[in-house]
């Protein structure tokens, strides 16, 4: 069943959805930022209803944005494209009763686009991390749960297990990030990047994970396996954990999707042991975007063809398309 | 595919290093999975310099994926309709496995057979949740189709006593479900619908040769009934005809006769069907031996003979063949295997009990007669025969949704040891899911991708021990929070129906986030309360009081309802310096205002002193030790110059001057570095001052 839930100008070059899946935030080449909003009235007949629409970089290109998970509120970050961030929440002030959307802050990076950017949804703190083109990316950590004022530069690395992998300047045309997420609390944050660049070191996709102990991120898993090495990455997602011994994580390499599994020991040192359990392929050209449903059963999977496709496994545990859209 | 057309085009030439998310200039495609299968797509078709934009506009697109109907409000319906039965179903399992350490009892599939035929009703039920019949054809045949094999699993998987009775149940289902059988041969059904029109505006039938075809194709599938019926209309019954064609007439009901004398197992006698009910085997195997020396004689009488009709006689013939077996006459006469597996069973071995035997005459029936083109059931119709539940499964999740997958589980492993195990046994390649809770969460995740079906979904998750829970968790934490307190109301019951205390409290949290931020601060409190999100509250008061500080030299409205927010954290929080420090401070606040007042609007003297006094009163409650954190100390004393500085009256004793100006003097020397407070020497000085000339005063009075 497929169904147009509206038209979008042409200036837009990002969509991102909430968590739940109701509003919809537009990110629009001439620097402004549009919020669309999943229509509650039974009697329209439009799906998606704008319902905001302001000047988030004044003369420049916003080209992403991130919701933030809705413990901390109506919240979204953009950036422009000479990297400045800007984080952005809806309220309604006092004395009013109209909603308006409010900058509450500004992070200055490096002086470089950014290439991703994402909230993680950790119930301990708001994290942000910000993937730039100049190879790094930065972590800012909210200082005060309801006040989305004050942010905190709390790490800034390369996507390397060890500096002596990067020999040299490198170019970055993109990066993804995908963050852990469960429906357990209380776990210890966590994140996969992957990047598209001139170094194949940098470009693996890698998973990270903040030790408590040593209070900084240690990368605890690298994806990569022989056959993808020289093959960057152009996407990477992390499937919600409902309940499963493992995690899953699809990696978008070249023309293919990589499907792999982490399991998590705490008590050894070497605390993640990473396998793949497939690799899809049969795509024309690029694989794009690959996105994890709600439990982390179906993948769906975009490229240079653009067809969307949707994989499961089957009831042997292997995976296969099942259908295209 | 459609709204891609120039994909090719965009993307000619260009090498695997660029990547999405840098290449804003590029139509791509931006995927994001809502609740449950819903999957929105945008289609992005920026506008560059290359492309004009007239090109194909940008859009967004929902896709439902697996999604269960295409026919919402129906399937809406089926979902409603169901639940209850399943509901009951999974209480009594509950219960039955609770009073028993080895399982199921063994007359467990009596309970099944209940929940069986009341699923089995919802799918005959075709009018939509508007009142409006199921017009739509194809969503018809569905519906029917979705019975059919529902009620085949309830012969074969669930109802023990059937097999003892196979030969009827077969011949019953085949009648009511003959015209779903294929979509692209003719049956028997589609024939007799044919012939029907005929017959009327026909006076001797009898003498078209589809009027005997047509019966025999009744008679081998056992529509008695049909038969005695559209025999009786032979031309040789008529008035006028009666004189000159008695022996053909005869001969006709000879036939007719012997048809509704036909001896059937059954389990009860049934008033409308034709033939003679025996419920006793050796009785039936004995009257059916008399039934069949009948039938000979008839063909081997000499009235055949003075039959001058020769379609009458060789249509009379053709059903003698058919009740005696024939089985070349059979094949010719059924149109599809399993009308021919019915005919079969009826003729050819009427002794046989229960199912085996049944799938490799199955399997004869489609080598006699095999299916034309793909005729797409034919596998699970013969995997469900043969009781070959993987079969059966891998063919419904093919053929049918989640719907029917997550509630035909139950059937098979009704009576079905084997069955049993292989859809409850914990799998590795799932992690440990069975099969049975894996197509729970599928069909779950569907149903919460719907505004009007997400709260059913408890019914299918909560019995998962696995990731049935967490599921049902990832549900509830994804509905959207909003001014729409119903969802919110709905989340909340289930929490507690359900025992998942840390997902009220999360929702709780993102409840109060939400009022506090849309102007609603109150409520906001009284949800991160309720959640006790005690880090938000402490920020919340903190607000507060600065918006308190602010408000004094306001209206007294505001003060009013910040007074009411503060009453609202209530005595169970504990942030900073307590609730007390709070209550003490408005109190203050609010006594300095009406001073204030009384000066502005020069009331009495006495009247001023005395609101000078009640303030100098508060003041020093928040001085006492521990009520008051440093941060605040400041702009307190500075609100108290203004008392010290009456000039009318000494409102603060020595005493009390002494209290503040210690304060003040710890205050400067364990905040000797901090930024944060404004330690100023201006600020500070003019405390000072105006301390020191209170004291002179003070003790001059004293």
């Amino acid at each position: 069943m497929k169904k147009e839930m509206t038209w979008l100008d042409d200036l837009v070059i990002h969509t991102s959805w909430n968590q739940s899946g109701v509003r919809m935030a537009a990110a629009l080449s001439d620097g402004s930022i549009q919020l669309w909003d999943v229509s509650t009235d039974a009697a329209s007949t439009d799906d998606l209803i704008q319902t905001a629409h302001w000047e988030a970089h004044v003369g420049g290109c916003c080209p992403r944005v991130a919701w933030a998970p809705p413990e901390y509120g109506d919240v979204i970050a953009s950036c422009s494209a000479e990297g400045a961030i800007s984080i952005w929440e809806e309220v309604v002030l006092d004395g009013m009763i109209e909603k308006t959307w409010r900058q509450t802050s500004t992070l200055s990076t490096a002086q470089s686009s950014v290439l991703d950017i994402q909230f993680s949804n950790s119930t301990s703190a708001l994290y942000l991390l910000v993937i730039s083109a100049d190879g790094y990316a930065r972590i800012y950590m909210l200082e005060d749960s309801l006040n989305l004022m004050k942010w905190q530069l709390q790490a800034e690395f390369q996507n390397s297990r060890s500096p002596m992998e990067i020999n040299g300047k490198h170019r970055f045309w993109g990066a993804s990030i995908a963050w852990r997420k469960s429906t357990l609390m209380n776990l210890q944050p966590a994140f996969v990047v992957g990047c598209n660049s001139t170094s194949h070191a940098l470009n693996s996709a890698k998973v990270w994970e903040f030790q408590q102990a040593h209070q900084r991120w240690f990368c605890i898993a690298e994806l990569c396996e022989a056959d993808e090495s020289d093959k960057p990455v152009n996407h990477v997602s992390w499937a919600q954990n409902i309940g499963r011994s493992h995690e899953l994580i699809a990696v978008a390499s070249g023309d293919g999707v990589s499907i792999w599994q982490l399991k998590f020991v705490t008590a050894a040192e070497n605390n993640c042991s990473a396998v793949r359990i497939a690799r899809l392929t049969g795509f024309e050209g690029e694989v794009w975007q690959v996105e994890w449903d709600m439990s982390g059963m179906t993948l769906a999977s975009s490229g240079t063809d653009g067809v969307v496709r949707l994989w499961q496994t089957n009831l042997q545990g292997e995976w296969k398309q099942i259908s295209q859209i | 595919m459609p709204g891609w057309p120039d994909s090719d085009m965009s993307f000619a030439g260009e090498k695997s290093i660029k990547a999405w998310s840098s290449d804003s200039a590029s139509a791509k495609v931006c995927i994001s999975w809502g609740t449950g299968n819903k999957l929105r797509l945008s289609y992005l078709h920026p506008r560059t310099q290359e492309i004009s934009s007239t090109a194909t506009p940008s859009k967004v697109v929902e896709v439902k994926v697996g999604s269960v109907s295409s026919h919402e409000s129906a399937m809406r319906r089926l979902v409603y309709d169901s639940l209850p039965a399943f509901a009951l179903l999974q209480n009594r399992k509950q219960q039955a496995l609770r009073q028993s350490q080895r399982g199921l009892p063994s007359d467990w599939w009596e309970t099944v057979l209940q929940y069986s035929r009341s699923i089995s009703v919802v799918l005959g039920a075709n009018k939509s949740s508007s009142g409006s019949v199921l017009n739509e054809t194809s969503e018809m045949e569905k519906r029917t189709l979705l019975r059919a094999i529902w009620d085949l699993l309830e012969i074969v998987y669930v109802d023990k006593h059937a097999s003892s009775w196979l030969t009827e149940q077969l011949t019953d289902w085949l009648e009511r479900y003959d015209q779903v059988l294929s979509n692209v041969e003719p049956t028997v059904n589609s024939k007799l619908s044919v012939l029907k029109p005929k017959l009327i505006n026909t006076r001797f039938p009898e003498d078209d040769e589809d009027y005997w075809s047509s019966l025999a194709s009744a008679l081998s599938i056992g529509w008695l009934d049909v038969v005695v019926k559209y025999l009786r209309m032979h031309g040789s019954y008529q008035h006028d005809q009666i004189d000159n064609r008695q022996t053909e007439n005869g001969l006709v009901e000879a036939v007719a006769v012997l048809i509704s004398k036909m001896p059937r197992l059954q389990q009860s006698s049934k008033t409308d069907t034709v033939g003679v009910t025996y419920t006793f085997k050796p009785e039936f195997s004995k009257a059916w031996e008399r039934w069949r020396n009948q039938i000979s004689k008839l063909v081997t009488s000499v009235f055949w003979l003075e039959c001058t009709h020769e379609g009458t006689a060789n249509g009379l013939k053709q059903l003698l063949s058919i009740l005696l077996g024939d089985t070349n006459i059979l094949i010719s006469a059924t149109t599809h295997w399993m009308e021919l597996l019915v005919s079969h069973v009826l003729f050819v071995k009427p002794f046989l009990m229960g199912s085996e035997g049944l799938l490799s005459l199955a399997r004869k029936c489609m080598q006699l007669k095999p299916p034309i083109g793909i005729d797409q059931l034919t596998e699970l119709l013969l995997a469900i025969i043969g009781e070959n539940t993987e079969v059966v499964l891998v063919e419904c999740r093919k053929h049918f949704d989640p719907w029917m997958v997550t509630h035909m589980l139950e059937l098979l492993s009704a009576k079905n040891g084997q069955a049993q195990s292989f859809l409850t046994e914990e799998r590795d390649e799932f992690d440990g899911l069975s099969l049975e809770e894996f197509h729970r969460l599928v069909y779950a995740q569907i149903l919460s991708s719907y505004p009007c079906t997400w709260q059913l979904t408890p019914f299918y998750l909560a019995s998962g021990t696995h990731q049935g829970q967490g599921l049902l968790e990832a549900i509830l934490l994804m509905r959207p929070v909003s001014s729409d307190s119903k969802v919110s109301a709905k989340v909340l019951d289930i929490c507690r129906m359900y025992d998942l205390h840390a997902v009220a409290e999360r929702y709780k949290r993102m409840m109060g986030v939400y009022y506090w931020k849309h102007g609603r601060k109150g409520l906001g409190i009284s949800w991160l309360q309720c959640g006790r999100d005690y880090s938000r509250l402490t920020y919340a008061a903190n607000e507060l009081f600065t918006d308190v500080s602010q408000a004094s030299v306001g209206d007294s409205g505001r003060l009013q309802e910040l007074d009411s927010l503060i009453d609202l954290l209530g005595p169970q929080f504990e942030g900073f310096g307590g609730l007390a420090f709070l209550h003490r401070f408005r109190d203050f606040k609010g006594a300095l205002f009406s001073f204030q007042e009384g000066l502005a609007n020069s009331i009495s003297f006495d009247k001023q002193v005395v609101a000078g006094k009640t303030a100098v009163k508060h003041l020093m409650q928040l001085m006492k030790d521990g009520i008051t954190a440093d941060k605040f100390l400041l702009p307190l004393l500075q609100d108290a110059v203004e008392l010290l500085n009456f000039s009318g009256e000494v409102l603060v004793s020595s005493a009390e001057t002494n209290i503040l100006l210690l304060r003040l003097q710890n205050l400067t020397i364990t905040n000797k570095h901090d930024t944060v407070l404004d330690l100023s020497s201006e600020s500070v000085a003019k405390i000072r001052l105006a301390l020191g000339r209170n004291l002179g005063r003070a003790i001059l009075k004293d």
